[in-house]
């Protein structure tokens, strides 16, 4: 383990190209999540949080700027070491996708297979997050039977699997009813007392209680809104 | 060895997942098989029908004469005078002589093709089987023995009058089904008629006259023998139009003649075959990018959760290899069961000219290793081409934009 910041971003923005122009998604952003933090980022739907997210853990490159995970430079990284940083970071997908034939179990493994993981031990881990997340008895389940919210669990079950350093979570309260968002928030909470840097981009505001850091996103710009002991974004 | 394990581990789970995607995506699994299928299964049937055709040319040469005598008049092909039979049976060496009169026939209200052989009739061709009636009685004259394809296509039977199939100067006559046999002789006797060598010579105008002779003799004299008969000055009397000298083919030249007929015909059947391996390729590749929005999908969570490049191209890998063996092995199992128990049915008329669609013939037929490994290889590119291409466009694509 380095002393480098779990997350850090410097001057990052990312712009689309589309048929009405080129959008600016995220501008100018940086930020710094230390190891440990619970940062919750809010904002109205379009600011730009996804794409924040969708950078942080290396699923889109930047237009401009620098990201770093673990220390890791993702804007020089080749596509295998943007894999494997992937996989240190455990993401929740907005949307829950999963693979629609793949029972439950097998979708929340995905990430165990080609570290050559058996099908046993999968299961069997499958079965531990799927506990904390209440959807133990949804194991063998196919994806198209659950409901959006199971499926928004599925996808945090999914993030938590290989234990990651860092989690980043995209909404991962949307579409739950009260108990099951509970559940969600005690998840979250849980990692987070495991030492576990965690990353929410959310509307609900029962999880601004959790945070030890909360920026608003709109527009794609990135501004401090709370306490940020380790952190700071300008 | 302990670096080795993982590295094993993870192959082993990346082959399982692509075993299971060959489920995942059923639609195009089963479009790809189809079309793997579609092009080997007629490419196989063709050259285990040109395989199965070599060994019986071969089986011919080897059980017939050991030398085969024709005639020749100033070049050109001419009938053998029956005095040669005598003359070449003096020879020191000779052990039999058998002359034939071969030519072909016409019959029916169709016309139909058929081959009437005339051999002396203690000399019956070795496998003639009779499913019916009787060999022609000797001193009996335009008694037929008809093989079974021909009985049936005709509608013959033991008894049935032929009316005059022939003009002669001798006059024409009715000639009597005596007999029906097997047709599990050599597919090119499928439409044969047997008869004694007086009745061929009658129907053919060539009395006195054989179309070649069948020479025994053994392997250490034959050399000798051969150029013993290609020295006669003539193979009999001098009927004022020249002399007919002798024109001899040993077992090897025939050998090395027949199987290059079947070779040529096996070589047209892979050019066309070629033509549909062209065709089929881009069919493959469209089809392997069947579902493509879903797999797209579906590579894009596999590369959002971790996977790499690699991950996803071996698993693909093992997808399609489990598709192409699968399909080369179906491809197989159904050609020999369209050449076995379904007799070649519209292929046999295809690929032997003369056999009609409904002939009951057994078409000869052997499925060699090596075209069927040659179609396991051809399945296994065929296949991989169009999965890892696509899989691997899918694969570059940056995850979230998939996803979003």
């Amino acid at each position: 383990m380095t002393d480098a910041p779990a997350l850090e971003t410097v001057g990052l923005g990312k712009r689309w190209r589309s048929a009405r122009g080129d959008v600016d998604a995220v501008v100018d952003v940086t930020l710094t999540v230390p190891r440990g933090a619970f940062v919750v980022v809010t904002g109205p739907s379009g600011g730009g949080k996804t794409t924040l997210l969708s950078l942080l853990v290396a699923l889109e490159r930047p237009t401009s700027g620098r990201v770093r995970v673990d220390g890791a430079d993702l804007a020089a990284a080749s596509e295998a070491e943007r894999s494997r940083v992937r996989r240190r970071v455990g993401f929740a997908f907005q949307g829950a996708p999963q693979v629609r034939r793949l029972p439950v179990w097998e979708n929340v493994t995905l990430a165990l297979v080609p570290t050559g993981v058996g099908a046993a031990a999968r299961r069997a881990r499958a079965l531990e997050v799927l506990g904390r997340v209440g959807l133990a008895a949804l194991v063998d389940e196919r994806p198209e039977r659950l409901s959006g919210g199971e499926l928004q669990r599925v996808a945090l079950a999914r993030a938590l699997v290989t234990a990651p350093p860092v989690l980043v979570a995209d909404e991962p309260t949307s579409n739950l009813d009260r108990a099951s968002a509970a559940a969600v928030l005690g998840v979250l909470r849980e990692e987070h007392a495991r030492g576990t840097t965690v990353l929410v981009a959310t509307h609900d505001l029962a999880l601004l209680a959790l945070a030890t850091a909360t920026y608003a996103m709109e527009a794609g710009r990135l501004r401090a809104t709370g306490a940020s002991p380790d952190g700071a974004a300008r | 060895m302990t670096a080795a394990r993982p590295a094993a581990a993870r192959w082993l789970a990346l082959g399982r997942s692509g075993a299971g995607a060959v489920l995942l995506h059923p639609l195009r699994s089963v479009v790809t098989v189809a079309c793997v299928v579609a092009v080997l299964l007629p490419w196989l049937a063709g050259l285990a029908i040109a395989h199965g055709l070599r060994d019986q040319a071969r089986d011919a040469v080897r059980f017939g004469p050991d030398l085969l005598v024709e005639g020749e008049r100033l070049g050109r092909p001419a009938p053998v005078p029956l005095e040669a039979v005598a003359t070449i049976r003096a020879l020191p060496g000779v052990t039999d002589v058998v002359p034939r009169v071969v030519g072909e026939i016409r019959l029916g209200r169709d016309d139909v093709s058929a081959v009437l052989l005339g051999v002396p009739l203690d000399r019956l061709p070795a496998g003639t089987t009779l499913v019916r009636g009787r060999l022609p009685a000797p001193g009996a004259s335009h008694e037929l023995v008809v093989g079974a394809a021909l009985a049936r296509r005709l509608a013959l039977d033991v008894g049935a009058k032929l009316p005059p199939f022939y003009r002669n100067d001798a006059g024409e006559r009715v000639s009597t089904v005596v007999g029906v046999f097997a047709s599990d002789l050599p597919v090119w006797s499928g439409h044969l008629v047997l008869t004694s060598i007086e009745t061929a010579s009658t129907v053919f105008a060539q009395r006195g006259l054989a179309s070649s002779l069948g020479v025994t003799v053994p392997r250490a004299a034959r050399e000798d023998v051969r150029r013993a008969i290609a020295r006669l000055p003539a193979l009999g009397p001098d009927d004022g139009h020249g002399p007919v000298r002798a024109r001899v083919l040993s077992r090897e030249d025939a050998g090395a003649l027949l199987p290059a007929q079947v070779l040529q015909r096996e070589g047209v059947f892979t050019l066309h075959w070629l033509l549909a391996f062209a065709v089929g390729l881009p069919l493959v590749l469209v089809t392997s990018g069947a579902g493509l929005a879903e797999r797209r999908r579906e590579t894009a969570l596999l590369k959002a959760v971790g996977w790499g490049t690699d991950d996803v191209l071996l698993r693909a890998l093992a997808e399609s290899l489990l598709l192409a063996v699968g399909a080369a092995a179906l491809a197989v199992l159904l050609a020999a069961a369209w050449l076995g128990p379904l007799r070649a049915a519209g292929l046999g008329a295809v690929y032997l000219p003369g056999v009609e669609p409904d002939a009951v013939v057994d078409v000869p037929w052997r499925l060699a290793p090596v075209p069927v490994l040659l179609a396991t290889g051809i399945a296994v590119v065929l296949v991989t081409v169009g999965s890892l291409l696509s899989t691997w466009r899918a694969a570059s694509t940056p995850p979230a934009e998939v996803l979003r």
